[in-house]
């Protein structure tokens, strides 16, 4: 047992080395091709220097500290994840389920899915032109269709793996269908379910940054844009572009935190 | 009479799978119910729980068609059918959620019948850190808990190995005569047959249909090596190897 310990923990130690060490050497890859000129950007410490001014002081230019305009972004993404969630996951559900609502469905959103989310940009500001803000509203669309594939996707796979045995188990017991699907489909999707959550915020984080160049003056996209467009500017570009990576690496990690929460048994 | 099932047939397609069986089970009798592969076993299980229905024939328990939402099958499945998301203890406890059984009550089951099956302190494990043998006693809770009128079993042991599967044979028999259920076991073997039933009804292959309705009258406990145990395990095989021969089926199996 003891054996087996030390190896375990021989074998996690080994993985923080691995990940200090990429890590490690693309900062010093980087330092190195600044200072040598083949780079025309500033190195990873003058970059650090500005990241942390634009957290503590903020940006002069645009009145905002670096995690306000990050926050900002991030609150689209949620309302549109949402939203994708609220519509993917019961239609995944019931496209898993009856073979029917699949069949009928299929097509169109076989057709609809290959088109990326940005490419629907503007076509929804002709949509919402009509409304006082049409940009919020074209944003959180397009993290909407971000999200929406991935959930849908992965919902009927779920629904679709679901052992028959345990449909049979459930019958057994005098489950009826609605019992059935709250208490046996509904479990055993939801390890699908999660993941297309985590792979559609990644997209919708993708999404919402490209969404912020085009339009609106709001969001940490809109920040390195326009820092690019006024140009001298390049710690500050290079500042969001951390900010923006930070980010999805806290969603990424948020979600893998929440799928040991909610599934314990899947990490036994 | 607990269980009869009157002239059932099914037909898959053009497939016939079962052709006209019928037979009985009295209360509190463990009948095994065996034949080639492919001969409709399971599927005639299936039958008797309500989980399909039959071309023709009925299936009656105390006179009425099995009602299958009132929990009157229990039911233990040949594969691991325990839901992994959930403990033992909410495994056990699945059918007396569905029957709306008081809470309190539903607690005191479940300890009682993790008690019955021998997993009393792993009530709160979840299945995939169970060893086959224990998810089987497991899932024989989950069948019993929520008191079935007849325990319906399909092959429960048939991918364990050979001890466990002994142990497990045994602690069935102390359970049913605690319990004093109705059973009816789909099983390819005919050595577990003997051990366990009091009579062992013989399907033909496909189509089934029933080739002969066979009493055990040997006391218990039975001992495998006993020369009457040995007698009536040639006298059923004698019965089931013309049956494979036409399959070609593999004897050895049996």
């Amino acid at each position: 047992m003891g054996h087996l310990l030390n190896g375990a923990e021989k074998k996690q130690n080994h993985h923080i080395v691995i990940r200090f060490l990429s890590l490690g050497l693309f900062l010093v890859a980087w330092h190195l091709a600044a200072r040598a000129g083949w780079l025309q950007l500033p190195t990873p410490l003058e970059t650090l220097k500005v990241l942390i001014r634009l957290i503590v002081s903020g940006d002069p230019y645009y009145r905002r500290t670096v995690q306000e305009l990050t926050l900002s972004s991030l609150q689209v993404v949620m309302e549109g994840a949402l939203a994708g969630c609220i519509l993917a996951i019961p239609l995944g559900l019931a496209m898993g389920w009856w073979r029917s609502a699949e069949a009928a469905l299929n097509t169109l959103i076989e057709i609809f899915r290959p088109i990326p989310p940005l490419a629907w940009i503007p076509v929804a500001y002709l949509l919402f032109a009509a409304l006082p803000s049409p940009t919020i509203y074209v944003q959180i669309f397009v993290v909407f269709v971000g999200v929406f594939f991935p959930v849908l996707v992965n919902t009927v796979a779920g629904v679709k793996g679901v052992q028959p045995v345990h449909l049979d188990a459930a019958r057994t017991c005098g489950a009826k269908p609605v019992e059935i699907i709250f208490k046996v489909v509904v479990p055993s999707a939801l390890p699908l379910v999660v993941t297309g959550i985590r792979v559609g915020l990644g997209v919708g984080w993708m999404c919402i940054v490209a969404a912020e160049f085009v339009g609106g003056r709001m969001g940490i996209g809109y920040y390195i844009w326009s820092a690019y467009n006024l140009g001298g500017r390049n710690a500050e570009i290079l500042s969001g572009i951390v900010a923006i990576g930070a980010v999805g690496y806290i969603l990424n990690q948020g979600m893998l935190w929440l799928e040991r929460r909610l599934m314990p048994w899947r990490f036994l | 009479m607990a269980l009869s099932v009157e002239n059932v047939s099914l037909k898959y397609g053009e497939l016939r799978v079962l052709d006209n069986v019928t037979f009985e089970v009295n209360e509190q009798e463990f009948v095994c119910l065996t034949g080639p592969s492919g001969c409709g076993k399971t599927t005639l299980l299936k039958i008797i729980a309500g989980l399909i229905t039959p071309d023709s024939g009925r299936v009656l328990l105390y006179g009425r068609p099995p009602s299958v939402e009132h929990g009157e099958i229990g039911f233990v499945f040949q594969e691991d059918a325990l839901f992994p998301w959930l403990t033992v203890k909410k495994n056990i406890a699945f059918g007396l959620e569905i029957q709306k059984v008081p809470r309190e009550e539903i607690n005191k089951k479940v300890e009682a019948y993790l008690e019955l099956v021998g997993l009393k302190s792993f009530g709160n494990y979840y299945p995939q850190q169970l060893s086959g043998g224990m998810r089987q006693r497991a899932g024989l809770a989950r069948a019993l808990a929520y008191g079935p009128k007849v325990l319906l079993m399909d092959e429960p042991f048939s991918s364990l190995d050979a001890q466990t599967r002994n142990e497990l044979q045994k602690e069935l028999l102390r359970i049913w005569s605690k319990e004093q259920k109705t059973v009816v076991m789909v099983t390819h073997s005919i050595d577990e047959a003997v051990f366990l039933a009091d009579r062992v009804v013989v399907l033909t292959r496909r189509p089934g249909r029933l080739k002969a309705d066979v009493p055990i009258e040997m006391p218990r406990p039975r001992e495998r090596t006993e020369p009457q145990f040995n007698k009536i395990r040639q006298q059923l095989l004698k019965m089931i190897e013309p049956e494979l021969r036409e399959v070609g089926g593999n004897k050895e199996a049996y």
